[in-house]
């Protein structure tokens, strides 16, 4: 591994650290109903940035990780994350291409769906009152996704 | 499943550190600058707590074991006595939907599954998880947890449901004409096995009864603020039930005489 790829290395797992962090950090509850999936939305930027090295599995043990952080049962989160990660392997050459504010249709359609799955995978446990507040922090993802994927940017150009 | 977890939470457990970090520096802080005016102020109201406190004590060790007595006459295996631990509760934030909150100490204290856990007013709820280094708490308040408790003034049993509101917990399953008004203490019944009998929970807030239905709506106020709670006491029940009196020594029913 070239130094580069090493400082680049400990970034990804510095910013994965901090957005882990964001996801238990406590919260008035009516922030904590929006607050967006952090760790979902950096492992995306990870994701469509380096599609070759950062894949599938990476996916699979980060959605472990928000598991035991959140006491859910294991692999709520991998399977939604997976499903966002094919999904962003796939898709990659095409969101490279196209501009931020189509990008952020993709995103919000790829948030969309884990939460549905983290929802479904939910409601197999133990029955959940319909709550369309459910689905705010695939929206305020959204919003977030130009801030998360310009500050991880620069921050990444810097490394280099 | 319980030991793949165990071993990535060695990996979170850090980052939860982290997170717990500003409030915990934050109580350091406030505790190391105390003024020495409002060290002896503390000193002195806690001296007077633990005077009356000590005081109530004396009564108790009599009547406990006047309880077992009159227990041990009756027949009854009952517990009594019951060990308890202070964990503090980690600031993070586990799930939106739910009430639960993360403790500071887990399975290396020896905590498991289903241990009630109280602080000083009442009871605040169980353990859900423990893994080594932190253990989960399902609060009495979520929507899917129910205790059962009776009303302290007539011993009506009940059950108590989460509303899913951190200050209310529903009482469905009381009929209209039941006994009961606002203000009555509701504890633990000791039924179910999970929470040991006797311990406070809430006080009756409002009763409506609804004459066109078979039951009446009942809400409660937790005794334990649970919104503000900061240390707590995990509570083993003592298992081993109390050794009944010898059986040839005890009165039956049939013979009558006097004891």
């Amino acid at each position: 591994m070239s130094p580069t790829n090493q400082l680049n290395y400990i970034f990804y797992l510095g910013s994965l650290s901090l957005a882990f962090m964001l996801r238990i950090l406590p919260l008035p509850p009516s922030v904590q109903l929006i607050a967006p999936d952090w760790v979902l939305l950096v492992l995306i930027y990870w994701l469509l940035s380096e599609p070759h090295k950062i894949g599938i599995f990476h996916a699979f043990l980060i959605g472990l990780l928000v598991d035991v952080l959140t006491g859910r049962i294991l692999g709520q989160h991998p399977s939604g994350y997976i499903f966002a990660a094919y999904l962003c392997l796939t898709l990659h050459k095409r969101l490279q291409n196209i501009r931020l504010i189509q990008q952020c249709f993709f995103i919000f359609f790829i948030l969309f769906i884990t939460q549905s799955i983290i929802l479904w995978t939910e409601i197999f446990q133990h029955p959940l009152p319909y709550n369309t507040a459910f689905w705010l922090p695939a929206l305020s993802g959204t919003l977030f996704w130009p801030v998360i994927k310009y500050l991880l940017r620069r921050c990444q150009q810097g490394f280099h | 499943m319980d030991n793949t977890r165990n071993a990535l939470s060695l990996i979170t457990y850090p980052l939860e550190r982290l997170v717990n970090l500003p409030p915990q520096l934050n109580q350091t802080l406030t505790d190391s600058l105390l003024s020495y005016q409002n060290v002896v102020d503390e000193n002195t109201r806690l001296k007077e707590q633990q005077f009356k406190a000590q005081t109530k004590l004396l009564k108790l060790a009599a009547l406990e074991k006047e309880n077992i007595r009159l227990q041990a006459l009756l027949g009854n295996s009952f517990t009594l006595g019951e060990q308890l631990l202070s964990a503090e509760v980690l600031s993070i934030n586990l799930a939106p939907y739910e009430h639960t909150i993360a403790l500071n100490k887990g399975s290396r204290f020896s905590i498991h599954k289903n241990q009630p856990v109280l602080n000083i007013n009442g009871v605040v709820g169980q353990v859900t998880r423990s893994t080594p280094m932190r253990s989960e708490v399902l609060l009495i308040t979520d929507p899917s947890h129910a205790i059962p408790v009776q009303i302290n003034r007539n011993g009506l049993y009940t059950i108590a449901v989460g509303s899913g509101q951190l200050n209310q917990l529903n009482l469905p399953y009381l009929p209209n004409n039941s006994d009961i008004q606002p203000g009555d203490l509701l504890i633990t019944s000791g039924l179910g096995g999970t929470f040991p009998q006797g311990y406070p929970v809430a006080t009756v807030k409002t009763v409506t009864s609804q004459p066109d239905k078979p039951f009446a709506i009942i809400t409660a106020t937790p005794k334990a603020q649970l919104d503000r709670i900061r240390e707590l006491l995990v509570v083993w029940s003592d298992s081993t039930p109390i050794p009944l009196l010898n059986p040839s020594k005890t009165p039956t029913p049939q013979s009558n005489e006097p004891d």
